[in-house]
C-alpha cells in the first residue's frame, strides 16, 4: 500500500535541500548520541563530548569557506557561524576542555558546495533554544559564567528563515541544485566524522 | 487529554515529548502505518503528523487521509519544516485543523489547539 502524495513536486531549494539530506540528518543525530541529550544519564562529561563534536565539526567546515568569500551568502552567513563557532569554544573552554583540531583536507569544492553546508551549519543551531531550555537547569550548574551556545536566544530560527528565503530566489539549474547537495552531504559527513573520531579515538579534542 | 505525535526524527520526538507532557499524555510513533494502528486502537483527542516522514510509502498526508476516512473525531495538526504560505494553504486544503512551522514554540502551538479545541466545542 502506498499512501504518499504531493510531497517531491514544486518543492523550493530550501525543501529540495531538506529532503536530499534527511538521512544524512539522521546518521550525524544517531552518530552525535544526539538523543543522550534527553536522557536522565546525560552529565558534564557528555555535554563537554557533545561541545567537542559540535566545535571541530563547526571549525572544519568554516575552515572551507574562506576561498568562496566573495559569494554574498556565504559572506553574510559566515559572520554569525564565526559567532556560534565562538559560542562553542567559550563554553568548552568555560568547562576546563583543550581543544586541539586535526588538519583536514578542503571537502568543499565551489561556492554552491559552500551554501549547502551553511545549510547544514545554520539549520544545525535550530533546536539550540529549545535544546538549552531543557538543559538549562543541569548545564548552569556546570559552567562558571552563563553558557553562551545553548542559550535561550531564538534569533537563530529567524536567521534560517532570512537564509532560506534568499535560497529559494536562487535560480538553479539541476547540476548546480546537485552541487549544493553535495556541499550539505559533504558538510554532514564531517558531523559523522568528528563524532565516530571523537567516541572511537578521542583524536580530536582532549578533555 | 491524549496526543499522538506522528514524527520520524527521534530528537523532534524526544523534545515534543519533554515539552508537551506538563499538557497532556503524549504518544509518539515514527511510522506512518503504525500510527494508523495506534489511532485504530486509541482515543487520541490531537494528533501532530509531520508532513515528510521517512517511509517511503506514506507522508503526513497518508496518515490524515486515514483519519478522514474513518472518521476520527481528534483534532490534527502538520508539524513541518515546510513553511511556506503554500504549504500552509496545501495543508489546510488538505483538511488539517492546525498547520504548525518547525520550529515549533511548544507553549505557544498549545495555545492555539486550545483556542481551537474552544471554537469547535
Amino acid at each position: 500500500m502506498i499512501i504518499k502524495k504531493n510531497l517531491g513536486e514544486d518543492l523550493n531549494v530550501a525543501e529540495q535541500l531538506k529532503l536530499a539530506t534527511k538521512e544524512d540528518h539522521k546518521m550525524v543525530e544517531i552518530e552525535m548520541r544526539s538523543a543522550e541529550l534527553f536522557s536522565r544519564t546525560f552529565d558534564r562529561h557528555r555535554y563537554q563530548q557533545h561541545l567537542a563534536i559540535l566545535w571541530n565539526s563547526y571549525r572544519s567546515i568554516l575552515d572551507n569557506f574562506e576561498p568562496y568569500q566573495c559569494n554574498p551568502i556565504i559572506e553574510k552567513y559566515t559572520s554569525q557561524l564565526n559567532l556560534d563557532e565562538a559560542a562553542i569554544l567559550g563554553d568548552l573552554k568555560d568547562l576546563g576542555a583543550k581543544n586541539h583540531i586535526t588538519k583536514r583536507q578542503p571537502i568543499l569544492m565551489n561556492s554552491l558546495e559552500a551554501i549547502g553546508a551553511v545549510y547544514v551549519l545554520l539549520g544545525s543551531s535550530m533546536g539550540r533554544s529549545m535544546i538549552g531550555k531543557k538543559l538549562s537547569s543541569s548545564i548552569a550548574d556546570w559552567h562558571s559564567s552563563p553558557p553562551k551556545y545553548y542559550s535561550q536566544n531564538e534569533s537563530e530560527i529567524q536567521l534560517f528563515q532570512d537564509f532560506k528565503t534568499e535560497l529559494n530566489k536562487l535560480k538553479l539549474n539541476h547540476p548546480q541544485l546537485e552541487d549544493m547537495i553535495a556541499g550539505a552531504k559533504k558538510a554532514f559527513q564531517v558531523f559523522r566524522t568528528v563524532a565516530r573520531n571523537h567516541y572511537e579515538t578521542k583524536q580530536t579534542i582532549s578533555e | 487529554m491524549k496526543i499522538l505525535y506522528v514524527e520520524d526524527n527521534q530528537i523532534n520526538r524526544l523534545v515534543m515529548e519533554r515539552s508537551i507532557q506538563k499538557y497532556a499524555e503524549i504518544v509518539t510513533e515514527e511510522n506512518g502505518f503504525k500510527a494508523m494502528d495506534l489511532i485504530k486502537e486509541n482515543d487520541f483527542d490531537i494528533i501532530l503528523i509531520d508532513l515528510n516522514l521517512a517511509d517511503p510509502e506514506i507522508d503526513g498526508f497518508g496518515v490524515l487521509d486515514y483519519i478522514k476516512e474513518n472518521n476520527v473525531p481528534a483534532i490534527t495538526a502538520a508539524v513541518t519544516a515546510f513553511t511556506t504560505d503554500e504549504w500552509k494553504d496545501k495543508c489546510m486544503e488538505e483538511g488539517f485543523h492546525l498547520y504548525f512551522p518547525k520550529p515549533v514554540d511548544i507553549d505557544n502551538m498549545w495555545s492555539e489547539i486550545l483556542k481551537f479545541k474552544r471554537t469547535r466545542a
